[in-house]
């Protein structure tokens, strides 16, 4: 175990050297330039070639790349991510406010789906053969067949436009006001959870239905074990393994999600900066937000592979 | 089976009806205007903007997202009156002995927002910052053409030219076209970080601001306009994507949005509405590379468009086409007789192509249409645009550009034809020697558009300061940018800004100063 | 295989390569042009289901559109299920260090959250076709890449592909008449759930404005065009995603009874 344990985590360390390697280049290597942007380049103002180069110089663009990469590699290890071009704000300290936020919605979200997922999906294992099972299934396949932006816009048009019931997009700090913060958080946490509730659903009445067809469970039975507590407490907990490792993959799945989710309700999180990033080429801010995902993505599944490998002995042993 | 179809057939069913039952326009048409009644104090306004302010500097133009920002926190010598006249604002008056001099009286008993008063120190001081190769400020080249700047006494300030510039005082102004806003002599002698903080003698303060998320203005006490500003508070919004905006408005999240696009302005009648354009829709072409270094294939292009076509599904009939005179209606040097001098005309595009040595549009070489697609007001127009040059018979292939490239390509020429929008500095017709003068950073150079006699009209219209003389000028002018079609010249861009009906005291500055609006936040109370 | 939801699907798949082989044979308005005095009509008046802000027929733009959405979707799937199941099959017969280095590369692509990469990187390459399909391809690289690993890993150990190395057959005989075969069942399935993912990947592209430019008839283009009219007339936006929806629900139906009937055991992939 200790031996996988090192190994993984060493692989890991390596990704996460590759993820910022690659994500250094590719900044590096696209089109356009930030000082215009910064200097505000646009319908009525044109930077002279003079202005652009002060620019540049005072950000450090005009230094060879090996140099840039090196200045960047040693911010990195001392957590320093650099400041935005346009805001002059460290980008670590943005970061860190908007991971917040995008947390604030993928962690109900994920919740959300996750024990709802399980549960409805019991629900629809048990009830197998009726008229449930297939309305459930068929939601479930709908809900992860159904982009998220269509989702999105369907409830903002029903939700907000038509019946006023919540506020179409914003955002509002949790800590200040948290009842005003949740009426914003309520349409794009179901939108995220949607589809992995769906995912997780389908997953476990699958992995349920299998397991309530297999032996022990008939001997139960006819012993007279009561119904839910051998669902709840037996069959699901045998079932849990492939169950964690879809919810594992949904949590990844997630991050994708709250891009899109955060864009159509314009939440201050990290996809949007990430967007608004690249729009104005602000290299430190797309550097640090695509690390920062790609790392979170990366420890996410390393987590998911040890909780895997710790539950199933079969696999402890590679 | 049977029982899952018939459950997918139920939602199907039940989805489709949502869907229609959510359908259906509402329709009347805008209602805009306020009564005159009396202001009332107090309040806060929730005002949603486009993106985030890039900066605060007040000598360095940030684009229209800092307009609210650096007009309410700043002030200029001069601003634009509700009538769109100029009047005194630091200054309180000045006058003119000389053709090339200038003499401000300022204002006294005006205070910065640290407390510190202002006076002709802070003017100079600024005015030296703008200068400075180092701040990159628009108005940079502007400063170094003063030959001298003082201050005779505290209250005084004397600036003498070179030659006479008919625009000087129009310059002065403090918007964030012209960025000459007037910071503190210690702010900048200390190295006050600009452009994150503020310090200005403007009707409201930056309290405290969170990129991304609000920033929020308080009311300046002490500020010089007396009584003014009526509202107590001022939070503004970021809300980039414009329906998300707009639909904020609509359920009351915020007061008032800027950039309402034309089509939700239909379906706003509970609110008031403010229409107007500054700015200009066209097509760059760059005379620089074939076919397009031919006037005639420019020419040809220009007859080509149905400029109503594009205006009404582009930007849903609003507002006005270009199709002769360059400055809006309603502006002095709008010249009528120059009305129609393109219009969709197919059999004169076909002669002049062929005076041009092709017989058959398909004869014209491929050319490549750059357009920045993912934002609406050019990628509409733009899809019109290039089925009308096919449905005419040429090659042209369309190139989507992000706003990085689109910028770039301004600057370095990397285009055949993009889709482009400029905005008019101010309403004076100098306005078109930022474009049209070969020596135009950012226009004429990377396009390589050179017309001899057209720089000399130009350069002649800012010295001159008698006005017949002016207006011969600029009409030649006018007539020989047409000639050359350095463009594809289009429409005005359509623009508007919405507000709760509670929202009273904003309006839009006329004679196309559209861009002042944004500094007059002392001006707007709420009528709740 | 009578399965009634094979069938369906089946059927609605077929129409929607009809329509993509022949759509512009098909659609009412083929030359999709623009028209000033039809914008934003409902359904009626010549305009099955309506016309955009353009005035263009919605249904014609959805027939358009099919064509992209295959194309994306059946590109990138087709890249990355050749290109993967090569990969594992290599890594699964060869093994040592080839096996070591090919998985390695594989988890390292594993290792960037899927969108956020295809974002970034066409944001480099620039929204053309070609360049979706491929980015797109690529980030599937890995799904076919493992299945194939798994399948070989296990396929090796079998009697008869012993016997034909013993017999001294050619290694490329062996894997493509012994192996392959076992890694087509999952594959068809990994394939079919594939593309339904591969539609609604490059739908949020589009949405984002990263996908194929104007004046393509994308179907998350179509909607991000038209969300700005959905007060008006949302039929501009009902429509295309009811198309994405139904076709990734096709898809996915199709690759669920698939998995069903071929092998209940791949259910966790």
């Amino acid at each position: 175990m200790t031996s996988f344990l090192i190994r993984r985590l060493l692989i890991t360390v390596v990704l996460i050297w590759l993820v910022t390697t690659v994500v250094f280049m590719f900044v590096r290597l696209l089109p356009g330039d930030p000082a215009m942007a910064i200097l505000g380049a646009g319908e009525s103002f044109q930077p002279t070639e003079a202005q652009l180069t002060t620019v540049r110089q005072r950000l450090g663009l005009d230094r060879s790349l090996p140099e840039q990469y090196a200045s960047y590699l040693g911010g990195l290890a001392r957590g320093d991510l650099g400041s935005s071009l346009t805001s002059g704000r460290p980008v670590a300290l943005d970061l860190g406010l908007r991971l917040g936020r995008t947390l604030q919605l993928m962690v109900p979200a994920l919740l959300l789906s996750s024990f709802l997922g399980i549960a409805i999906g019991v629900v629809a294992a048990r009830a197998r053969g009726r008229l449930l099972d297939p309305v459930l299934s068929v939601i479930g396949l709908v809900g992860f067949s159904v982009p998220v932006f269509v989702i999105g816009n369907v409830m903002v048009l029903i939700l907000a436009i038509q019946l006023e019931w919540l506020p179409s997009s914003g955002y509002s700090e949790f800590t200040q006001d948290p009842l005003r913060s949740l009426r914003y958080m309520v349409m794009p946490t179901i939108a995220l959870a949607l589809a992995p509730l769906a995912v997780t659903m389908r997953m476990t009445r699958t992995t349920v239905v299998e397991e309530l067809g297999l032996d022990y469970v008939r001997t139960a039975r006819a012993k007279g074990l009561r119904e839910r507590v051998l669902v709840y407490r037996h069959v699901l907990k045998n079932a849990m393994l492939p169950i964690l490792a879809v919810i594992g993959l949904q949590v990844g799945a997630a991050f994708s999600g709250s891009v899109i989710v955060e864009y159509v309700f314009n939440w201050p999180g990290v996809g949007r900066l990430l967007l608004q990033a690249i729009d104005s080429r602000d290299y430190p801010v797309i550097q640090g937000t695509v690390l920062l995902l790609s790392t979170l993505f990366v420890l996410v599944n390393l987590l998911t592979d040890l909780s895997y490998a710790y539950l199933n002995p079969r696999l402890r042993r590679r | 089976m049977d029982r899952m179809l018939r459950g997918a057939a139920l939602l199907l069913v039940v989805a489709f009806v949502a869907a229609s039952c959510a359908s259906g326009p509402s329709g009347s048409t805008p209602a805009g205007g306020q009564a005159d009644a009396k202001p009332k104090l107090g309040g806060t306004i929730r005002y949603g903007l486009v993106r985030d302010p890039i900066h605060f500097d007040p000598h360095v133009s940030a684009g229209q997202s800092s307009m609210s920002l650096q007009g309410s926190v700043y002030d200029g010598l001069v601003e634009y009156n509700d009538q769109g006249k100029l009047t005194g604002a630091l200054a309180e008056s000045w006058e003119q002995p000389d053709p090339t001099t200038y003499v401000f009286k300022l204002r006294k008993g005006v205070v910065f927002h640290d407390g510190s008063a202002f006076d002709a120190e802070d003017v100079l001081a600024s005015l030296n910052r703008i200068k400075d190769p180092k701040t990159a400020a628009p108005q940079g080249p502007f400063v170094l053409t003063f030959t001298k700047m003082e201050a005779p006494d505290p209250f005084t300030v004397r600036i003498t030219l070179a030659k006479p510039n008919v625009t000087f005082l129009d310059r002065f102004v403090g918007d964030s076209n012209s960025t000459m806003f007037m910071a503190s002599a210690t702010d900048i002698a200390t190295g006050f970080d600009f452009r994150k903080k503020t310090n200005g003698t403007g009707a409201f303060s930056l309290a405290s601001y969170e990129p991304g998320g609000q920033y929020v203005f308080k009311k300046n006490a002490k500020y010089w306009k007396p009584g003014q500003p009526y509202l107590d508070e001022m939070i503004q919004v970021v809300i980039p994507d414009d329906k998300a905006r707009v639909n904020a408005l609509r359920s009351g999240e915020v007061d008032f949005a800027e950039n309402v696009p034309w089509q939700e302005l239909a379906t706003l009648d509970k609110f008031s509405t403010y229409p107007y354009s500054v700015s200009w829709v066209m097509v760059r072409l760059n005379s620089g590379k074939a076919p397009l270094d031919n006037k005639k294939v420019r020419q040809a292009l220009n007859f080509v468009v149905d400029r109503q076509e594009v205006m009404q599904l582009a930007f849903g009939g609003q507002f006005r086409v270009i199709d002769g005179p360059l400055q809006q209606i309603g502006n002095s040097f709008y010249w009528k007789e120059l009305e129609g001098t393109y219009k969709k005309d197919h059999a004169k595009a076909t002669s002049l192509l062929a005076e041009a040595g092709y017989k058959a549009p398909a004869d014209v070489p491929a050319m490549e249409f750059s357009v920045f697609s993912t934002f609406a007001a050019h990628n509409d127009p733009a899809q019109v645009l290039l089925q009308q040059f096919q449905k005419f018979g040429l090659k042209v292939t369309f190139k989507a550009i992000d706003v990085a490239t689109l910028n770039a390509n301004r600057g370095n020429g990397n285009y055949q034809m993009q889709m482009d929008g400029l905005s008019f500095s101010g309403p004076d017709p100098d306005n078109l020697r930022a474009f049209f003068h070969s020596t135009a950073v950012g226009h004429a150079v990377a396009a390589k558009f050179k017309n001899d006699k057209l720089d000399q009209l130009l350069t002649q219209g800012a010295e001159t300061t008698d006005v017949e003389k002016r207006r011969t000028i600029y009409k030649e002018a006018e007539q020989i940018i047409l000639d050359e079609a350095p463009w594809v010249f289009l429409l005005w861009r359509p623009t508007a800004e919405a507000s709760a009906k509670h929202v009273k005291g904003y309006l839009v500055v006329p004679g196309g100063l559209g861009a002042q609006n944004f500094g007059r936040w002392e001006y707007i109370w709420l009528d709740k | 295989m009578a399965d009634p939801r094979f069938v369906v699907c089946g059927l609605f798949l077929l129409v929607l390569t009809f329509l993509a082989l022949f759509g512009p044979f098909v659609a009412p308005y083929p030359d999709d042009r623009v028209n000033a005095a039809q914008q934003l009509k409902p359904p009626g008046g010549g305009f099955l289901l309506g016309t955009d802000e353009f005035g263009r027929d919605i249904l014609t733009r959805i027939i358009l559109g099919a064509r992209l959405t295959m194309l994306v979707s059946l590109g990138s799937v087709a890249i990355a299920a050749v290109t993967g199941t090569a990969i594992g099959l290599v890594a699964g017969y060869f093994g040592g260090w080839i096996e070591g280095a090919l998985m390695r590369a594989v988890d390292a692509m594993l290792s960037f959250p899927p969108f956020v990469l295809a974002i970034f990187v066409l944001t480099f390459l620039g929204p053309k076709l070609e360049n979706l399909i491929v980015t797109i391809g690529i980030l599937f690289i890995p799904r076919y890449a493992r299945v194939a690993h798994v399948v070989t890993l296990a396929a090796k150990e079998k009697d008869y592909v012993e016997a034909a190395r013993a017999l001294g057959a050619r290694t490329w005989r062996i894997i493509l008449r012994a192996i392959l075969p076992n890694v087509f069942a999952p594959l068809i399935v990994q394939v079919s759930l594939g593309i339904g993912s591969a539609i609604l990947i490059e739908s949020g592209l589009s949405f984002l404005g990263l996908g194929p430019p104007p004046p393509a008839a994308s179907w998350g283009r179509s909607i991000q065009q038209s969300a700005r009219f959905m007060q008006l007339n949302p039929h501009a936006v009902i429509w295309p995603s009811l198309a994405i929806s139904a076709a990734v629900l096709a898809f996915n139906i199709i690759g669920d009874s698939l998995r069903d009937s071929l092998d209940p055991r791949l259910r966790i992939i």
